[in-house]
C-alpha cells in the first residue's frame, strides 16, 4: 500500500471518530457545531501526555478521551438547557473559545535539547510518540481501525440497549420521551460527554498521526464537516457518518481536476442530498428495510446450512 | 431505568482505548539519533498554484549537512485539515544537505509542509508557509501575535 492510499485512510478513520460524536449528538435532535474543540482537547491532552509527560500512547488516548469527556460534560451542563438553534450557537461559541484559548496556551519542557509543548499560535510540533517508537505509518492505520471499529462495536451495542432506544425517542420528541420515564437530561449530558470522549480519542490519535498541530486545524470547518457527514451517511445507523466521511473524501479526491474549486462542487451536491434525503442515505426507514431484508431472505438461509 | 446502560457502555468505550496497547509500550527516553533541522525556500514557477522548493536539511546538534536522505514531502491545510488529501512529493538531492521538490497546490494560503526523512537519518520536521501569488513565506514570520493587531 503505498503513503498516498495509507494517508487517506488514516484520514477517513480519524475523521470518522469526530463524525461519529457529533452523530451520537444528533441522536438526541441535537445539533452541536462544537465537537472539534473536544477533538481539539484530546488532541493537546495526548499530544502532552507523551511528548511531555513520557506516557505511553494508549494511557494517552485514554487521557485525551477523559479530557474530552469531562470539557463536553462541563459545557453540556448548562447548553443543554437550551434547544435547537440556540443550543447549535452556544456550541459554536464554546468551541470557538476552546480554539482562541488554544491560541494563548503555552506549556513547553525541554525535551532531547530542544523545546516542546504548545506555543499558542505557533501549535504544538514534536508530537513525536508513534515516530520514534518505529511505528510505521501503516501500522498506525491499523491502530486507527481497531479503535473505530471498536468503537462502532459500542455503537452497536448502544443501538441494541434501551439507552439507544432512549436517545432516539429523545431525539424523536423530548417531552414525550420524559412522559415515558426517561431521564432526559440524564440522558442528554451522558450523550455528550460520550460524545466528547470519542472527539477526544480522535483528537489523540490526529495528533499522534500528523505529530503537529494548532489551533487553527480546530475551527468551525471541522465541526460543520462532522457534523455534514451524519446527515450525509445517515442518522439510521452508526454506519451512515463513517459512510458519509468516505463519500466526502472519495467525492473531493475524484473531482481533484476541478482543484481548489472541488469544494465548492461538493458543497452544492451536498445541499442537494440534504433536500432529496433529509436524514441522509441510510436513514431509519432504510435501516429498518435493510434490517427487514437482511432478517426475511439472508439470515434464514444462513442458519439452514 | 436507560440511563442504565451508561456504565456498560463506558466499560465498552475502555475496552476500546486499551486496543491502542499496540502502539503504548514505549517511554519518553527515545534513542538519542541525528535529528534533523530544516530550512524551507519556495518560490512560484511559470504555472498557476505551482512552486519550486529548495529543503536545506543539517543535523540540528552538529550543523553538518544532511546529505543522502530520502525525503518526502506530504501537505495538508491547517484550516482545512484532512481535506486535502495531496499526493507526497519526493525531493530529489542537488546537492549534499540540499534537496528540490516541486509542488503544486489545491489553492493558495496557509499549508504545513511535513518533511518526512528516510534512510540515512529517519526524522520529520513540519513547517508552516504561506503561499500567495508572490511566492512563499514561513507563517511565523507573516503571524499577528494575539493582541497585536493593528487597527
Amino acid at each position: 500500500m503505498d503513503d498516498y492510499l495509507i494517508g487517506v485512510l488514516s484520514n477517513i478513520g480519524v475523521i470518522s471518530f469526530v463524525a461519529l460524536s457529533s452523530y451520537l449528538l444528533l441522536l438526541t435532535g441535537e445539533i452541536s457545531f462544537g465537537q472539534q474543540a473536544f477533538f481539539a482537547i484530546g488532541a493537546y491532552a495526548a499530544g502532552i501526555a507523551t511528548a511531555l509527560w513520557g506516557w505511553p500512547l494508549s494511557l494517552a488516548l485514554c487521557g485525551g478521551a477523559a479530557a474530552g469527556a469531562a470539557a463536553a460534560l462541563l459545557i453540556a451542563m448548562p447548553t443543554l438547557r437550551l434547544h435547537g438553534l440556540y443550543f447549535s450557537i452556544a456550541t459554536l461559541a464554546c468551541a470557538e473559545m476552546i480554539r482562541i484559548l488554544f491560541e494563548l496556551f503555552r506549556y513547553q519542557i525541554v525535551v532531547d535539547g530542544a523545546l516542546v509543548g504548545p506555543n499558542g499560535s505557533d501549535g504544538f510540533r514534536e508530537i513525536r510518540y508513534v515516530f520514534e517508537n518505529d511505528i510505521g505509518a501503516f501500522e498506525f492505520m491499523l491502530v486507527i481501525y481497531a479503535m473505530l471499529a471498536a468503537t462502532l462495536a459500542c455503537f452497536a451495542a448502544l443501538e441494541r440497549s434501551r439507552l439507544g432506544v432512549a436517545l432516539r425517542m429523545i431525539g424523536s420528541d423530548d417531552v414525550l420521551a420524559a412522559s415515558h420515564g426517561v431521564a432526559v437530561a440524564h440522558c442528554k449530558i451522558m450523550a455528550a460527554g460520550v460524545a466528547g470522549a470519542i472527539a477526544g480519542i480522535g483528537g489523540g490519535l490526529y495528533a499522534h498521526m500528523t505529530t503537529y498541530i494548532e489551533p487553527r486545524i480546530f475551527d468551525i470547518m471541522l465541526g460543520v464537516h462532522s457534523l455534514a457527514y451524519g446527515l450525509i451517511g445517515g442518522l439510521g445507523t452508526a454506519l451512515g457518518p463513517v459512510l458519509g466521511v468516505v463519500l466526502d473524501v472519495g467525492v473531493l479526491e475524484s473531482i481533484r481536476w476541478l482543484a481548489g474549486y472541488r469544494m465548492i462542487v461538493f458543497g452544492g451536491l451536498v445541499a442537494l442530498l440534504l433536500i432529496v434525503r433529509p436524514r441522509g442515505l441510510f436513514d431509519e426507514t432504510t435501516v429498518y428495510r435493510l434490517n427487514r431484508i437482511w432478517r426475511s431472505t439472508i439470515a434464514p438461509k444462513r442458519e439452514n446450512r | 431505568m436507560p440511563a442504565n446502560s451508561a456504565p456498560a457502555l463506558l466499560i465498552a468505550l475502555g475496552a476500546a482505548l486499551s486496543i491502542a496497547i499496540a502502539g503504548g509500550s514505549g517511554s519518553l527516553a527515545q534513542p538519542a539519533g541525528a535529528r534533523a533541522q530544516a530550512d524551507i525556500q519556495c518560490s512560484r514557477t511559470d504555472m498557476p498554484r505551482e512552486f519550486d522548493c529548495v529543503v536545506t536539511l543539517s543535523d540540528r546538534r552538529t550543523g553538518e549537512a544532511l546529505g543522502g536522505v530520502d525525503l518526502t514531502i506530504r501537505l495538508d491545510m491547517p484550516s482545512m485539515p484532512m481535506a486535502h488529501n495531496m499526493r507526497p512529493v519526493k525531493a530529489t538531492e542537488a546537492r549534499s544537505g540540499t534537496y528540490r521538490a516541486r509542488i503544486r497546490l489545491d489553492m493558495l494560503g496557509d499549508w504545513a509542509l511535513q518533511l518526512n526523512l528516510k534512510g540515512r537519518v529517519r526524522d520529520r520536521v513540519v513547517k508552516t508557509l504561506r503561499f500567495d501569488e508572490s511566492g512563499a513565506a514561513p507563517v511565523d514570520a507573516t503571524r499577528t501575535a494575539p493582541g497585536q493587531h493593528k487597527h
